[in-house]
């Protein structure tokens, strides 16, 4: 167990939280940049624990969740500054790497980013076949033909007769 | 100590399936509703989800652009949708309902957007977006063909057919609380008193003003606003714009056009809690605005309207002398007085760096000793993309800094300075004599730091660190 002793007024302004992920790597972070996380902010109102270990998230979801947190918590950065560090945060990422984090930001509670990931998803749905979305996203049909073609019967009315792109 | 929610990364493969429901319903939030049900084909897990999620978003020109089906049949097909959709969700919280619909107030079809709104202010909606594409934008930008002799549209009809009114009493006593309308008009009910509550936020854009004093009988019985937003207003109904209350925190006002420049309009702001301010290109004939200390937060611009409005201006900014930040248009040569600007911290000059506007910068600095950070906008840049005419004087007036100028010695007052920023910083000889100076004055200055102007679709571009302590 790591414990901090700083106690002093200086070092308390700049304290610090470790967290380790469940592959069991230690991440240092500022504590203005943990709070941003609904449920750290808890953990660490409850305990003065420096140590939070996330069983649920892997290293390299956790490492952009920090760099994310830390963008967020820097004072000196322009919101527009913090804007296009978010586009740029979710752009070319792959649907998998885009669903960990989806889920890590559920877990962690950071509705900023949480929103920001699963409308980038939502983006990279939009206007796509049926096919390609179960493709892409690894959707198993669980539907026997009989009973996927009548459901797009009912649903026909929300279909239209749409051109959509299967790339 | 651990957070675990039992969902974490399994070694068997990944599919959108392993995501909860909920997250699953959050995503699909940002899905155009028409293409959310259509996910119900994907898989069985995904078969009724659609119907869960709490957000409604509708435009007719995402449906027609993924349609082979001409515009009649497609505005005919949308609009079957969206009641199909309110039949069959089931009464569980709405969260938003965003409708950009083109409007024909025609036949069988005259009461379908009403009816949608008032269904989903029985569903609990708290944030309603009405957005109307008239004619000529949807011709121009989409060369969507609306005339015909057998078609619903003809365009001998009267415009007025085809605008929208939007009757507040529709949302009157439900849980609406925030409401974006554009390019509509507004119907009030006989009785405003109450029933408006819920109303924290209102942004009306493009908006038939045929009643101002219904209007302002509104803006005053929305007893909880703090947001309003009223942004290229068409006023055809009166001659007082009376924005009166108690609640607004925040106020924008754009490009007020008005309609008969015979009359003379009033724009009466009376805000006590009035925080921010925004007042850009509104164009009146007279502005009473009370001075209040609540207000922290000014933007001040009437650049486009530079010649009409100087004298309105000036009257406005005197009564601002205790706001903390402020974005205003630089004065011309100094023509102009200012009032000693006791707190302001943070100062945004939409300036040139012509040897008056110059003068301007010194004059604000000078009235503005807690000053923290000034921003120097270099819009005229923009304006090399329009049709500027090279004679205008006020932009290109003594557009070089003269040698006289430069070798006049300037002792400027800037005690608190930390931080300039120049944005659309186009590395001029006047902009970098202007650093120079700060330069040599520095005092407490930290960093001067430029933005060049964006390149092509860019938003933004990155920062040059002219100089740092």
């Amino acid at each position: 167990m790591v414990t901090t002793d700083e106690k002093g007024p200086l070092t308390a302004k700049k304290k610090s939280v470790i967290i380790r992920s469940c592959d069991g790597d230690e991440f240092l972070v500022s504590e203005s940049a943990a709070v941003l996380s609904t449920s750290l902010k808890k953990i660490l109102e409850e305990k003065e624990d420096r140590l939070i270990h996330l069983s649920d998230i892997d290293n390299k979801t956790l490492a952009m969740v920090i760099a994310y947190l830390s963008t967020h918590a820097d004072d000196g950065l322009s919101d527009d500054l913090k804007r296009s560090f978010d586009q740029e945060f979710v752009s070319g990422k792959e649907f998998d790497v885009l669903k960990y984090l989806v889920l890590a930001t559920d877990t962690l509670q950071v509705t900023c980013l949480c929103y920001t990931v699963a409308k980038k998803m939502a983006d990279i749905m939009k206007n796509k076949l049926v096919e390609w979305v179960r493709r892409e996203f690894d959707i198993q049909n669980d539907y026997t033909p009989e009973a996927e073609a009548e459901i797009r019967r009912l649903d026909a009315w929300a279909w239209d007769d749409r051109q959509l792109e299967d790339d | 100590m651990a957070v675990n929610t039992g969902a974490g990364p399994s070694t068997k493969s990944t599919t959108i399936n392993d995501l909860p429901e909920s997250l699953v319903i959050h995503i699909l939030s940002f899905v155009p509703t028409l293409e959310a049900v259509a996910t119900s084909v994907l898989a069985r897990g995904w078969r009724y989800l659609w119907l869960y999620v709490p957000t409604l978003d509708f435009d007719i020109l995402a449906s027609y652009q993924l349609s082979r089906a001409p515009f009649a049949l497609t505005r005919a097909r949308f609009s079957d949708s969206i009641a199909r959709t309110f039949f069959l969700r089931p009464i569980i919280h709405l969260h938003s309902f965003r409708l950009a619909f083109h409007y024909a107030d025609l036949g069988r079809r005259k009461r379908e957007v009403r009816w949608w709104i008032r269904r989903s202010v029985d569903q609990g909606v708290t944030k309603i977006m009405l957005e109307f594409y008239d004619d000529a934008w949807m011709t121009s930008y989409r060369g969507i063909r609306l005339g015909g002799e057998n078609n619903e549209y003809n365009f001998s009809l009267l415009n007025d057919h085809r605008t929208f009114k939007f009757s507040f009493e529709d949302i009157m006593n439900g849980s609406v609380a925030e409401l974006r309308l554009r390019n509509c008009s507004l119907r009030f009910p006989t009785d405003i008193s109450n029933g408006f509550d819920s109303l924290h936020t209102l942004v009306l854009h493009n908006i038939e003003l045929s009643s101002n004093e219904h209007f302002n009988s509104m803006v005053l019985a929305c007893a909880n606003l703090q947001t309003l937003t009223v942004e290229l207003i068409r006023n055809t109904g009166g001659t007082e714009i009376q924005i009166h209350s108690k609640s607004i925190k925040v106020l924008v006002l754009r490009d007020h056009v008005r309609i008969d420049f015979d009359e003379i309009v009033t724009l009466d702001i009376d805000v006590p809690s009035l925080g921010s301010l925004t007042l850009t290109n509104f164009v009146v004939n007279q502005y009473i605005l009370v001075e209040y200390s609540s207000l922290v937060e000014v933007d001040l611009d009437f650049t486009n309207r530079y010649d009409l409005t100087l004298l309105h201006w000036n009257e406005t900014l005197l009564s601002l002398g205790h706001v903390k930040s402020l974005r205003t248009q630089n004065m011309k040569n100094g023509t102009t007085t200012l009032p000693r600007f006791h707190f302001l911290q943070d100062l945004e000059l939409i300036t040139g760096f012509a040897e008056g506007d110059l003068r301007g910068i010194f004059e604000f600095l000078r009235v503005s000793p807690r000053l923290e950070r000034l921003v120097l906008d270099y819009t005229y840049f923009k304006s090399a993309f329009v049709d500027v005419d090279p004679n205008d004087v006020y932009y290109f007036d003594s557009w070089k800094l003269s040698e006289e100028f430069k070798r006049t010695p300037v002792h400027l007052q800037m005690s608190s300075l930390k931080r300039v920023i120049l944005n659309n910083f186009r590395n001029t000889e006047d902009e970098l004599y202007l650093v120079e100076l700060f330069k040599t004055q520095k005092v407490v200055l930290e960093e001067i730091i430029a933005f060049p102007p964006p390149h092509g679709k860019a938003l933004s571009s990155s920062a040059i660190v002219l100089w740092s302590a």
